[in-house]
């Protein structure tokens, strides 16, 4: 209906379409009960367990009687190391993790153990202690890198039994610098130089690459802007040697499975 | 000593670093567990970590650090 506002002055009084009675339609009446065989619509009832879910989780559906064998180590943002990082930071706390790498060997339900890798690196003892205690572990071990494993996260990736790396995942690998890294206690050269030579021994002795190489993307120029390194991408970490292969979430499940059976029958997991 | 090797920018890291509120840290006993915690509100805290030497309680998604319990 058009009505010109100014003309009729205050038509909503008169003129409101909410007022206008709407004459019963002849003919055909709506149906009001369902035939038989129709779906009954049902009022949903809010389910209180899956808001909750929700709420802390941002996901509907966490299994709750699901028992798997294989237990899943994340290794997120920062690994914090002795000092509490700021709180901006997303941080992998080595003091649960350590616990968590004895229990996964002490279950007698955990066949093997995958570690998922997005970290951007962090504190060098605790990266090394990590990675240490993922290499001591009896159960197969499978990493995998998404997104990215750098800096101390190289250590952890090559710490595992077999390494995978997404193809678009990347490693950094740079040296410890000489400035502003160390917090309390000034630092000689020497003392970084051989915090440097731990990681380089640990990735050389549990991976394919030779120091000589590992060295050569640790120092290279003109690949990072304004600092020495290497980014390594997917594939070409698989052709330094730095990790096993190239794959997804399914490829490093079969192999974890692949060694779970292997293990099993050279004697079994105890 | 913390040498931090990472590619995040160290000042980005470490900003706020001076200027963070005193740590309310607790320690408490929960269902026998030993853990130290921070009170969020009432009767709630934030687990930070476990002293608990028992292993099964580290696999526990209940009490991961970050995880809020109350009595």
């Amino acid at each position: 209906m058009y009505y010109n506002s100014e003309f009729f002055g205050d038509k909503e009084k008169f003129f409101s379409v909410d007022n206008i009675p709407i004459p019963p339609q002849p003919g055909k009446q709506p149906t009001i009960h369902p035939q038989p065989g129709s779906p009954v619509r049902r009022k949903a009832k809010p389910n209180p367990k899956k808001v909750e879910t929700i709420k802390e989780l941002g996901e509907v559906n966490v299994p709750a009687n699901f028992q798997s064998n294989i237990h899943c180590m994340t290794i997120v943002g920062q690994v914090e190391g002795h000092m509490v990082l700021p709180p901006q930071n997303k941080t992998t706390k080595y003091e649960h993790i350590i616990p968590q790498i004895v229990a996964v060997e002490q279950n007698p339900n955990i066949e093997g153990m995958l570690v998922v890798l997005n970290t951007v690196g962090g504190d060098v003892e605790a990266g090394l202690a990590i990675a240490e205690t993922i290499r001591g572990l009896s159960k197969p071990t499978v990493s995998i890198v998404m997104g990215g494993g750098h800096s101390i996260g190289t250590p952890i990736a090559v710490s595992a039994d077999y390494s995978f790396i997404a193809p678009t995942a990347t490693m950094t690998i740079h040296p410890i610098r000489l400035t502003g890294l160390v917090i309390g206690v000034p630092a000689t050269m020497d003392y970084l130089e051989r915090m440097q030579d731990r990681v380089v021994q640990f990735v050389t002795e549990n991976s394919n690459i030779s120091e000589e190489n590992f060295r050569k993307l640790m120092f290279k120029i003109g690949e990072l802007s304004q600092d020495i390194g290497t980014v390594v991408v997917g594939k070409d970490a698989v052709k330094y040697g730095l990790i096993n292969e190239v794959g997804g979430m399914s490829q490093a499940l079969q192999k974890l499975k692949q060694l779970i059976e292997e293990k099993k029958s050279q004697g079994g997991i105890h | 000593m913390d040498v931090i090797y990472t590619t995040y920018p160290l000042d980005l890291v470490l900003e706020n670093k001076g200027q963070e509120e005193e740590f309310n840290f607790q320690y408490i006993s929960y269902n026998g567990i030993e853990m130290q915690v921070e009170p969020v509100g009432w009767n709630k805290f934030k687990i930070i970590r476990l002293y608990c030497t028992d292993l099964k309680h580290y696999l526990d998604s209940n009490l991961q650090p970050g995880s809020i319990i109350s009595f």
